[in-house]
Protein backbone atom coordinates (compact mmCIF):
# COMPACT_ATOMS: atom_id res chain seq x y z
CA UNK A 1 0.00 0.00 0.00
CA UNK A 2 2.65 2.51 1.07
CA UNK A 3 4.90 1.64 -1.67
CA UNK A 4 1.92 2.28 -4.14
CA UNK A 5 1.22 5.59 -2.76
CA UNK A 6 5.19 6.59 -2.74
CA UNK A 7 4.93 5.52 -6.44
CA UNK A 8 1.76 7.36 -7.25
CA UNK A 9 3.50 10.31 -5.71
CA UNK A 10 6.83 10.22 -7.77
CA UNK A 11 4.76 10.11 -11.04
CA UNK A 12 2.76 12.60 -10.14
CA UNK A 13 5.92 14.52 -8.94
CA UNK A 14 7.58 13.82 -12.19
CA UNK A 15 4.12 14.19 -14.72
CA UNK A 16 4.01 18.29 -15.01
CA UNK A 17 8.38 18.26 -15.60
CA UNK A 18 7.86 15.84 -18.37
CA UNK A 19 4.96 17.09 -19.78
CA UNK A 20 7.00 20.72 -19.82
CA UNK A 21 10.34 18.34 -21.17
CA UNK A 22 8.15 16.99 -23.94
CA UNK A 23 6.44 20.30 -25.19
CA UNK A 24 9.70 22.13 -25.80
CA UNK A 25 10.76 19.15 -27.36
CA UNK A 26 7.67 18.79 -29.09
CA UNK A 27 8.08 22.94 -29.91
CA UNK A 28 11.91 22.62 -31.37
CA UNK A 29 11.23 19.74 -33.77
CA UNK A 30 7.89 21.66 -34.89
CA UNK A 31 10.05 24.78 -35.57
CA UNK A 32 12.92 21.99 -37.27
CA UNK A 33 10.13 20.12 -39.40
CA UNK A 34 8.41 23.29 -40.64
CA UNK A 35 11.35 24.82 -41.80
CA UNK A 36 11.99 21.98 -43.95
CA UNK A 37 9.01 21.15 -45.16
CA UNK A 38 8.32 25.19 -46.08
CA UNK A 39 12.46 25.36 -47.09
CA UNK A 40 11.95 28.91 -45.42
CA UNK A 41 14.48 28.19 -42.75
CA UNK A 42 18.36 26.96 -42.80
CA UNK A 43 18.80 25.32 -39.71
CA UNK A 44 21.94 25.34 -38.07
CA UNK A 45 21.65 24.14 -34.46
CA UNK A 46 24.50 22.06 -31.96
CA UNK A 47 22.74 18.96 -33.16
CA UNK A 48 21.82 19.78 -36.99
CA UNK A 49 24.82 20.01 -38.77
CA UNK A 50 24.96 20.35 -42.83
CA UNK A 51 25.99 17.58 -44.95
CA UNK A 52 26.01 17.06 -48.35
CA UNK A 53 22.58 15.51 -48.65
CA UNK A 54 21.23 18.34 -46.88
CA UNK A 55 20.50 17.66 -42.91
CA UNK A 56 21.35 15.34 -40.79
CA UNK A 57 19.61 15.54 -37.64
CA UNK A 58 21.06 12.70 -34.32
CA UNK A 59 20.81 11.38 -31.52
CA UNK A 60 18.27 13.76 -29.47
CA UNK A 61 17.60 10.99 -27.01
CA UNK A 62 20.65 12.72 -25.48
CA UNK A 63 18.66 15.21 -24.45
CA UNK A 64 16.22 12.92 -22.61
CA UNK A 65 19.50 11.22 -20.93
CA UNK A 66 19.98 14.98 -19.38
CA UNK A 67 16.77 15.36 -18.09
CA UNK A 68 16.31 11.93 -16.67
CA UNK A 69 19.63 12.84 -14.76
CA UNK A 70 18.02 16.12 -13.64
CA UNK A 71 15.05 14.17 -12.80
CA UNK A 72 16.76 11.36 -10.69
CA UNK A 73 18.59 14.24 -8.68
CA UNK A 74 15.30 15.88 -8.06
CA UNK A 75 13.56 12.60 -6.64
CA UNK A 76 14.72 11.94 -3.26
CA UNK A 77 14.73 14.71 -0.57
CA UNK A 78 11.06 16.27 -0.85
CA UNK A 79 9.70 12.72 -1.19
CA UNK A 80 11.36 10.74 1.35
CA UNK A 81 10.11 14.12 4.21
CA UNK A 82 6.91 13.54 2.45
CA UNK A 83 7.24 9.54 3.42
CA UNK A 84 8.19 9.63 6.41
CA UNK A 85 5.60 12.04 7.54
CA UNK A 86 3.21 10.18 6.51
CA UNK A 87 4.67 6.78 7.93
CA UNK A 88 6.65 4.76 5.13
CA UNK A 89 9.68 3.00 5.52
CA UNK A 90 12.46 3.41 3.94
CA UNK A 91 12.27 0.02 2.02
CA UNK A 92 9.10 1.69 0.49
CA UNK A 93 10.54 4.65 -0.40
CA UNK A 94 13.64 3.04 -2.13
CA UNK A 95 11.19 0.15 -4.10
CA UNK A 96 8.28 2.97 -4.98
CA UNK A 97 11.26 4.89 -6.38
CA UNK A 98 13.00 2.55 -8.44
CA UNK A 99 8.99 1.25 -9.86
CA UNK A 100 8.71 4.96 -10.64
CA UNK A 101 12.09 5.06 -12.37
CA UNK A 102 11.22 1.85 -14.33
CA UNK A 103 7.87 3.45 -15.56
CA UNK A 104 9.40 6.88 -16.50
CA UNK A 105 12.10 5.05 -17.97
CA UNK A 106 10.08 2.93 -19.76
CA UNK A 107 7.58 5.55 -20.61
CA UNK A 108 9.92 8.08 -22.24
CA UNK A 109 12.19 5.30 -24.10
CA UNK A 110 8.72 4.52 -25.83
CA UNK A 111 8.03 8.28 -26.80
CA UNK A 112 11.52 8.74 -27.96
CA UNK A 113 11.26 5.37 -30.11
CA UNK A 114 8.19 6.58 -31.76
CA UNK A 115 9.68 10.14 -32.08
CA UNK A 116 12.52 8.77 -33.75
CA UNK A 117 9.96 6.42 -36.21
CA UNK A 118 8.28 9.53 -36.82
CA UNK A 119 11.11 11.60 -37.29
CA UNK A 120 13.37 9.27 -39.59
CA UNK A 121 9.86 9.02 -42.04
CA UNK A 122 9.32 12.12 -41.87
CA UNK A 123 13.06 13.67 -42.57
CA UNK A 124 13.84 10.42 -45.39
CA UNK A 125 10.81 12.74 -47.30
CA UNK A 126 13.16 15.89 -47.52
CA UNK A 127 16.55 14.16 -48.12
CA UNK A 128 17.29 14.75 -44.11
CA UNK A 129 19.15 12.33 -42.47
CA UNK A 130 17.66 11.42 -38.94
CA UNK A 131 19.39 9.60 -36.56
CA UNK A 132 18.34 8.13 -32.95
CA UNK A 133 20.49 7.31 -30.04
CA UNK A 134 20.62 3.75 -31.48
CA UNK A 135 21.48 4.94 -34.97
CA UNK A 136 24.48 6.64 -33.76
CA UNK A 137 25.85 3.66 -31.64
CA UNK A 138 25.33 0.98 -34.18
CA UNK A 139 24.71 2.78 -37.55
CA UNK A 140 25.70 -0.47 -39.95
CA UNK A 141 23.11 -2.74 -37.70
CA UNK A 142 20.74 0.14 -38.16
CA UNK A 143 21.20 0.07 -41.62
CA UNK A 144 20.60 -3.53 -42.25
CA UNK A 145 17.85 -4.25 -39.70
CA UNK A 146 14.30 -4.07 -40.35
CA UNK A 147 12.37 -0.96 -39.10
CA UNK A 148 10.16 -2.85 -36.34
CA UNK A 149 14.05 -4.63 -34.97
CA UNK A 150 15.43 -1.07 -34.71
CA UNK A 151 12.43 0.25 -33.19
CA UNK A 152 12.60 -2.85 -30.46
CA UNK A 153 16.27 -2.28 -29.70
CA UNK A 154 16.55 0.94 -30.15
CA UNK A 155 13.43 1.35 -27.39
CA UNK A 156 15.84 -1.34 -25.09
CA UNK A 157 19.12 1.20 -25.96
CA UNK A 158 16.74 4.16 -24.54
CA UNK A 159 15.30 2.89 -21.45
CA UNK A 160 18.60 1.36 -20.60
CA UNK A 161 20.20 4.50 -20.94
CA UNK A 162 17.31 6.24 -19.17
CA UNK A 163 17.60 4.23 -16.30
CA UNK A 164 21.17 5.06 -15.87
CA UNK A 165 20.72 8.32 -15.95
CA UNK A 166 17.93 8.13 -13.69
CA UNK A 167 20.04 6.20 -10.88
CA UNK A 168 23.09 8.46 -10.68
CA UNK A 169 20.58 11.36 -9.97
CA UNK A 170 19.26 9.36 -7.74
CA UNK A 171 22.57 7.86 -6.07
CA UNK A 172 24.01 11.70 -5.99
CA UNK A 173 21.34 13.23 -4.63
CA UNK A 174 21.21 10.79 -1.81
CA UNK A 175 24.11 10.52 -1.23
CA UNK A 176 24.56 14.50 -0.57
CA UNK A 177 21.56 14.03 1.81
CA UNK A 178 23.27 11.31 3.89
CA UNK A 179 26.63 14.07 3.82
CA UNK A 180 27.59 16.34 6.49
CA UNK A 181 28.63 19.63 5.20
CA UNK A 182 32.59 19.25 5.35
CA UNK A 183 31.82 16.11 3.24
CA UNK A 184 30.10 18.07 1.10
CA UNK A 185 32.65 20.64 0.02
CA UNK A 186 34.62 17.72 0.05
CA UNK A 187 32.91 15.94 -2.65
CA UNK A 188 31.93 19.27 -4.22
CA UNK A 189 35.23 20.25 -5.05
CA UNK A 190 37.44 16.61 -4.64
CA UNK A 191 35.36 14.66 -7.64
CA UNK A 192 35.51 17.94 -10.29
CA UNK A 193 39.30 18.60 -9.37
CA UNK A 194 40.14 14.93 -9.52
CA UNK A 195 38.70 14.62 -12.95
CA UNK A 196 40.03 18.01 -14.44
CA UNK A 197 43.32 18.58 -12.36
CA UNK A 198 44.93 15.62 -11.09
CA UNK A 199 43.64 12.76 -13.57
CA UNK A 200 44.93 14.67 -16.73
CA UNK A 201 48.29 15.72 -14.66
CA UNK A 202 48.53 12.11 -13.58
CA UNK A 203 48.11 10.58 -16.73
CA UNK A 204 50.82 12.83 -19.00
CA UNK A 205 53.29 12.60 -16.14
CA UNK A 206 53.07 9.00 -14.78
CA UNK A 207 51.12 6.79 -17.33
CA UNK A 208 52.52 8.54 -20.80
CA UNK A 209 48.86 8.59 -22.36
CA UNK A 210 47.95 5.08 -21.04
CA UNK A 211 45.56 6.35 -18.47
CA UNK A 212 43.21 8.07 -21.26
CA UNK A 213 43.83 5.33 -23.29
CA UNK A 214 42.63 2.75 -20.96
CA UNK A 215 39.46 4.76 -20.21
CA UNK A 216 38.35 5.46 -23.95
CA UNK A 217 39.13 1.73 -24.24
CA UNK A 218 36.88 0.78 -21.17
CA UNK A 219 34.35 3.46 -22.85
CA UNK A 220 33.71 1.53 -26.20
CA UNK A 221 33.82 -1.45 -24.42
CA UNK A 222 30.79 -0.80 -22.07
CA UNK A 223 29.30 1.07 -25.15
CA UNK A 224 29.60 -2.06 -27.47
CA UNK A 225 32.15 0.14 -29.68
CA UNK A 226 34.97 -3.28 -29.51
CA UNK A 227 31.79 -5.37 -30.28
CA UNK A 228 30.51 -4.57 -33.76
CA UNK A 229 27.80 -2.97 -33.28
CA UNK A 230 26.71 -5.11 -30.68
CA UNK A 231 23.48 -2.93 -28.85
CA UNK A 232 23.17 -5.22 -26.04
CA UNK A 233 26.57 -4.51 -24.40
CA UNK A 234 25.62 -0.69 -23.76
CA UNK A 235 22.34 -2.08 -22.69
CA UNK A 236 23.87 -4.51 -20.31
CA UNK A 237 26.34 -1.69 -19.22
CA UNK A 238 23.34 0.55 -19.07
CA UNK A 239 21.23 -1.85 -16.64
CA UNK A 240 24.71 -2.78 -14.34
CA UNK A 241 25.36 1.30 -13.90
CA UNK A 242 21.68 1.55 -12.78
CA UNK A 243 21.68 -1.49 -10.47
CA UNK A 244 24.77 -0.55 -8.54
CA UNK A 245 23.65 2.88 -8.28
CA UNK A 246 20.04 2.32 -7.10
CA UNK A 247 21.53 -0.78 -5.02
CA UNK A 248 24.18 1.87 -3.74
CA UNK A 249 21.44 4.18 -3.31
CA UNK A 250 19.45 1.71 -1.36
CA UNK A 251 22.62 1.37 1.65
CA UNK A 252 22.15 5.02 2.11
CA UNK A 253 18.61 5.48 1.97
CA UNK A 254 18.00 2.74 4.33
CA UNK A 255 19.24 4.30 7.17
CA UNK A 256 18.95 7.85 6.60
CA UNK A 257 17.72 9.98 9.05
CA UNK A 258 15.15 12.61 8.97
CA UNK A 259 16.96 15.72 8.50
CA UNK A 260 15.65 19.73 9.29
CA UNK B 1 0.64 -6.10 24.18
CA UNK B 2 -1.70 -2.93 22.47
CA UNK B 3 0.18 1.09 22.86
CA UNK B 4 3.39 2.36 21.77
CA UNK B 5 6.02 0.23 24.01
CA UNK B 6 9.37 1.67 24.13
CA UNK B 7 11.93 -0.28 25.62
CA UNK B 8 15.89 0.54 26.79
CA UNK B 9 15.68 3.22 23.69
CA UNK B 10 19.02 4.95 23.70
CA UNK B 11 19.57 7.60 21.52
CA UNK B 12 22.85 9.80 20.83
CA UNK B 13 23.91 12.60 18.77
CA UNK B 14 27.88 13.12 18.93
CA UNK B 15 28.72 13.01 22.79
CA UNK B 16 25.14 14.14 23.94
CA UNK B 17 22.70 11.54 25.28
CA UNK B 18 19.34 12.66 24.30
CA UNK B 19 17.88 9.57 25.54
CA UNK B 20 19.41 6.99 28.10
CA UNK B 21 17.50 3.51 27.97
CA UNK B 22 14.48 4.95 28.14
CA UNK B 23 11.41 2.39 29.10
CA UNK B 24 7.74 3.99 28.62
CA UNK B 25 4.42 2.46 27.60
CA UNK B 26 1.95 4.67 26.11
CA UNK B 27 -1.14 2.81 25.87
CA UNK B 28 -4.46 2.35 24.19
CA UNK B 29 -7.08 5.29 24.18
CA UNK B 30 -5.78 7.79 26.43
CA UNK B 31 -4.25 11.29 25.89
CA UNK B 32 -0.25 11.50 27.50
CA UNK B 33 1.43 15.15 28.22
CA UNK B 34 4.98 14.26 27.03
CA UNK B 35 6.68 16.94 29.00
CA UNK B 36 10.20 18.29 29.29
CA UNK B 37 12.01 21.33 29.56
CA UNK B 38 14.27 22.14 26.54
CA UNK B 39 16.56 19.63 25.35
CA UNK B 40 15.08 16.82 27.54
CA UNK B 41 14.30 14.31 24.49
CA UNK B 42 10.66 14.45 23.90
CA UNK B 43 11.07 15.46 20.43
CA UNK B 44 13.76 12.77 20.04
CA UNK B 45 12.01 10.11 22.07
CA UNK B 46 9.05 10.58 19.52
CA UNK B 47 10.98 10.28 16.09
CA UNK B 48 12.34 7.46 17.50
CA UNK B 49 9.42 5.94 17.68
CA UNK B 50 7.64 7.07 14.14
CA UNK B 51 11.14 5.59 13.08
CA UNK B 52 12.24 8.82 10.99
CA UNK B 53 15.32 8.78 13.56
CA UNK B 54 17.19 5.39 14.40
CA UNK B 55 18.05 4.87 18.72
CA UNK B 56 21.46 3.69 19.33
CA UNK B 57 20.03 0.71 21.10
CA UNK B 58 16.45 -0.41 22.42
CA UNK B 59 13.53 -1.38 20.64
CA UNK B 60 9.48 0.76 19.82
CA UNK B 61 6.96 -1.82 19.34
CA UNK B 62 3.49 -0.63 18.07
CA UNK B 63 0.38 -2.82 18.92
CA UNK B 64 3.15 -5.51 19.89
CA UNK B 65 5.25 -4.99 16.16
CA UNK B 66 8.16 -4.32 15.89
CA UNK B 67 8.01 -0.14 14.47
CA UNK B 68 11.09 0.22 12.75
CA UNK B 69 11.03 -0.06 9.02
CA UNK B 70 8.04 -1.69 9.58
CA UNK B 71 5.13 -0.43 7.29
CA UNK B 72 1.99 -2.31 9.16
CA UNK B 73 2.93 -1.22 11.97
CA UNK B 74 3.72 2.86 11.13
CA UNK B 75 0.14 3.01 9.24
CA UNK B 76 -1.08 3.37 13.08
CA UNK B 77 0.75 6.13 14.11
CA UNK B 78 1.04 9.96 12.54
CA UNK B 79 3.00 12.49 14.02
CA UNK B 80 2.83 15.74 13.96
CA UNK B 81 6.06 17.90 14.10
CA UNK B 82 7.11 21.18 14.86
CA UNK B 83 8.23 21.05 11.53
CA UNK B 84 6.72 21.06 7.88
CA UNK B 85 7.82 18.05 6.30
CA UNK B 86 5.16 18.74 3.25
CA UNK B 87 6.57 20.22 0.21
CA UNK B 88 6.16 24.01 0.68
CA UNK B 89 4.95 24.57 -2.82
CA UNK B 90 1.94 21.83 -2.00
CA UNK B 91 -1.74 23.41 -1.42
CA UNK B 92 -3.36 22.33 1.54
CA UNK B 93 -5.89 20.85 -0.06
CA UNK B 94 -3.69 19.06 -2.19
CA UNK B 95 -1.69 17.91 1.42
CA UNK B 96 -5.29 16.46 2.37
CA UNK B 97 -5.07 14.89 -0.61
CA UNK B 98 -1.62 12.70 -0.35
CA UNK B 99 -1.93 12.27 3.12
CA UNK B 100 -5.51 10.49 2.20
CA UNK B 101 -3.38 8.48 0.06
CA UNK B 102 -1.05 7.20 2.74
CA UNK B 103 -3.59 7.15 5.57
CA UNK B 104 -6.58 5.36 3.68
CA UNK B 105 -8.88 6.44 7.13
CA UNK B 106 -8.44 10.36 6.74
CA UNK B 107 -11.45 12.44 6.78
CA UNK B 108 -11.39 14.80 4.17
CA UNK B 109 -15.04 16.29 5.23
CA UNK B 110 -13.83 16.17 8.78
CA UNK B 111 -10.35 17.93 7.56
CA UNK B 112 -12.41 20.30 5.65
CA UNK B 113 -15.26 21.44 8.25
CA UNK B 114 -12.35 21.90 10.71
CA UNK B 115 -10.31 23.72 7.95
CA UNK B 116 -13.73 26.14 7.71
CA UNK B 117 -13.78 26.33 11.91
CA UNK B 118 -10.30 27.32 11.79
CA UNK B 119 -10.82 29.74 9.08
CA UNK B 120 -7.84 27.80 7.28
CA UNK B 121 -7.79 28.52 3.29
CA UNK B 122 -6.97 25.38 1.38
CA UNK B 123 -6.23 26.92 -1.18
CA UNK B 124 -3.58 28.15 -0.03
CA UNK B 125 0.22 26.79 -0.52
CA UNK B 126 1.93 25.76 2.71
CA UNK B 127 5.30 28.12 2.31
CA UNK B 128 2.56 31.35 2.36
CA UNK B 129 1.14 29.67 6.15
CA UNK B 130 1.63 32.26 8.74
CA UNK B 131 3.54 29.98 12.04
CA UNK B 132 0.27 29.78 13.46
CA UNK B 133 -1.73 28.44 10.56
CA UNK B 134 1.13 26.20 9.80
CA UNK B 135 0.49 24.54 13.44
CA UNK B 136 -3.65 24.70 12.24
CA UNK B 137 -2.83 22.80 8.69
CA UNK B 138 -0.72 20.36 10.74
CA UNK B 139 -2.93 19.76 13.22
CA UNK B 140 -5.75 19.31 11.34
CA UNK B 141 -4.10 16.88 9.43
CA UNK B 142 -3.53 14.82 12.39
CA UNK B 143 -6.63 14.89 13.66
CA UNK B 144 -8.88 13.86 10.37
CA UNK B 145 -5.84 10.73 9.36
CA UNK B 146 -8.25 8.58 12.43
CA UNK B 147 -4.54 6.81 13.16
CA UNK B 148 -4.84 4.55 16.33
CA UNK B 149 -2.02 6.67 17.72
CA UNK B 150 -1.47 10.52 17.07
CA UNK B 151 1.84 12.27 18.80
CA UNK B 152 1.32 15.69 18.56
CA UNK B 153 5.02 17.71 18.90
CA UNK B 154 4.60 21.10 19.58
CA UNK B 155 1.06 21.24 18.63
CA UNK B 156 -0.10 24.79 19.62
CA UNK B 157 3.27 26.70 17.95
CA UNK B 158 2.26 30.17 17.13
CA UNK B 159 -1.98 29.73 17.84
CA UNK B 160 -3.32 32.39 19.15
CA UNK B 161 -5.64 32.25 22.33
CA UNK B 162 -8.64 32.01 20.57
CA UNK B 163 -7.79 29.33 18.11
CA UNK B 164 -5.59 27.60 21.44
CA UNK B 165 -9.05 27.25 23.10
CA UNK B 166 -10.53 25.48 20.26
CA UNK B 167 -8.45 23.53 19.17
CA UNK B 168 -8.83 21.70 23.05
CA UNK B 169 -12.46 21.21 22.44
CA UNK B 170 -11.44 20.00 18.89
CA UNK B 171 -8.95 17.81 20.50
CA UNK B 172 -11.61 16.46 23.67
CA UNK B 173 -14.63 16.41 20.87
CA UNK B 174 -12.59 14.14 18.65
CA UNK B 175 -11.70 11.87 21.40
CA UNK B 176 -14.92 11.15 22.75
CA UNK B 177 -16.14 10.36 19.25
CA UNK B 178 -13.51 8.63 18.05
CA UNK B 179 -10.88 7.61 20.87
CA UNK B 180 -7.46 6.85 20.49
CA UNK B 181 -4.43 7.37 22.18
CA UNK B 182 -2.79 11.31 21.86
CA UNK B 183 0.64 12.00 22.67
CA UNK B 184 0.84 15.82 23.53
CA UNK B 185 4.54 17.06 23.57
CA UNK B 186 4.19 20.71 24.49
CA UNK B 187 5.63 23.20 27.25
CA UNK B 188 2.40 25.51 27.94
CA UNK B 189 1.74 22.61 30.16
CA UNK B 190 -1.09 25.04 32.19
CA UNK B 191 -3.33 25.02 29.37
CA UNK B 192 -3.00 21.39 28.00
CA UNK B 193 -3.31 20.04 31.50
CA UNK B 194 -7.09 20.04 31.64
CA UNK B 195 -6.99 17.92 28.80
CA UNK B 196 -4.61 15.22 29.88
CA UNK B 197 -5.15 12.23 31.76
CA UNK B 198 -1.44 10.41 32.27
CA UNK B 199 1.67 12.54 32.29
CA UNK B 200 5.21 11.53 31.20
CA UNK B 201 8.05 13.47 32.20
CA UNK B 202 11.68 13.34 30.90
CA UNK B 203 14.73 14.93 32.58
CA UNK B 204 18.06 14.65 30.42
CA UNK B 205 16.82 12.02 28.45
CA UNK B 206 15.14 9.86 31.41
CA UNK B 207 12.12 9.37 32.12
CA UNK B 208 11.42 10.62 35.64
CA UNK B 209 7.60 10.29 35.99
CA UNK B 210 5.22 8.07 34.68
CA UNK B 211 1.49 8.17 36.02
CA UNK B 212 -1.21 9.48 35.52
CA UNK B 213 -2.23 13.42 36.01
CA UNK B 214 -4.52 12.52 39.07
CA UNK B 215 -1.85 10.30 40.94
CA UNK B 216 1.05 12.70 40.32
CA UNK B 217 -0.74 15.76 41.38
CA UNK B 218 -2.39 13.41 44.66
CA UNK B 219 1.59 12.62 45.44
CA UNK B 220 2.64 16.57 45.93
CA UNK B 221 1.43 19.60 47.75
CA UNK B 222 2.53 22.75 48.56
CA UNK B 223 3.53 24.64 52.44
CA UNK B 224 3.02 28.05 52.54
CA UNK B 225 3.74 30.42 55.80
CA UNK B 226 7.11 32.56 57.60
CA UNK B 227 9.82 30.98 55.96
CA UNK B 228 11.18 29.60 59.44
CA UNK B 229 7.97 28.08 60.21
CA UNK B 230 8.24 26.51 56.16
CA UNK B 231 11.50 25.48 57.29
CA UNK B 232 10.61 23.99 60.35
CA UNK B 233 7.63 21.93 59.15
CA UNK B 234 9.59 20.43 55.94
CA UNK B 235 12.81 18.94 58.22
CA UNK B 236 12.95 14.89 57.48
CA UNK B 237 10.54 15.69 54.95
CA UNK B 238 11.17 15.18 50.62
CA UNK B 239 11.39 18.36 49.51
CA UNK B 240 11.20 18.99 45.92
CA UNK B 241 12.29 22.84 46.60
CA UNK B 242 10.82 25.59 47.63
CA UNK B 243 10.03 29.75 46.73
CA UNK B 244 10.92 32.77 48.76
CA UNK B 245 9.30 36.32 48.40
CA UNK B 246 10.55 38.46 51.42
CA UNK B 247 9.76 36.87 55.13
CA UNK B 248 7.28 34.17 53.22
CA UNK B 249 7.94 31.09 51.38
CA UNK B 250 6.47 28.37 49.84
CA UNK B 251 7.77 24.64 50.01
CA UNK B 252 6.62 22.10 47.61
CA UNK B 253 6.72 18.63 49.10
CA UNK B 254 6.50 15.23 47.72
CA UNK B 255 3.76 13.17 49.86
CA UNK B 256 0.55 13.20 51.30
CA UNK B 257 -0.42 16.73 53.91
CA UNK B 258 -0.67 15.32 57.55
CA UNK B 259 -4.00 14.11 57.98
CA UNK B 260 -4.15 15.88 61.59
CA UNK B 261 -3.77 19.17 60.35
CA UNK B 262 -1.17 21.66 59.19
CA UNK B 263 0.60 23.60 62.39
CA UNK B 264 -0.37 27.29 62.96
CA UNK B 265 0.44 29.95 60.72
CA UNK B 266 1.11 27.01 57.76
CA UNK B 267 -1.23 26.59 54.72
CA UNK B 268 -1.03 23.55 52.43
CA UNK B 269 -2.37 23.55 49.19
CA UNK B 270 -2.20 21.11 45.41
CA UNK B 271 0.34 22.31 42.97
CA UNK B 272 -1.12 22.82 39.65
CA UNK B 273 0.70 20.44 37.28
CA UNK B 274 3.02 23.41 35.80
CA UNK B 275 4.22 24.18 39.46
CA UNK B 276 4.86 20.38 39.96
CA UNK B 277 6.89 20.01 36.60
CA UNK B 278 8.61 22.88 37.56
CA UNK B 279 10.11 21.80 40.75
CA UNK B 280 10.17 18.05 39.01
CA UNK B 281 12.82 19.24 36.60
CA UNK B 282 14.72 22.19 37.66
CA UNK B 283 17.44 20.93 39.71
Amino acid sequence: MNLKSVYKYQLDNFSKSILIYYLVIACVFGLIFFGIATSFVTIKMDFAESTNSGLNISGFEFASVVFLFVGGLNMFRETFRLSMQNGVSRKSIWSGTALSFLTVGGGMALIDTVTRLVGVNFASRYNVEFQGLYDLLCADRSAKNSMIQNAFEGFLLNFCFYMAALAIGYFITVGYYRMNKIAKIIVSIGVPGFYIFVLPFADVLLFKGALTNAIVKAILFAFGGTNGDNPYFAMGSGLLVSAIFLGLAYLMVRRAPIKD
Amino acid sequence: MNGIEVKGVSKNFGTLAALKEVNVLFEENRIYGLLGRNGAGKSTLLNVITGRIFAEQGTVTIDGEVSAENDRALKNIYMMSEKNYFPEGMKVRDAFKWTKEFYPAFDRAYADSLSAKFELNTNKKIKSLSTGYASIFKLITALATNAKYILLDEPILGLDANHRDLFYRTLIEKYSENPCTIVISTHLIEEAAGVLDHVVILKNGEVIRNESKDDLLAGSYMVSGVAAAVDAYYAGRNVLGSDSLGGLKTAYVEGEPDAAGMPDGLVASRMDLQKLFIQLTNA
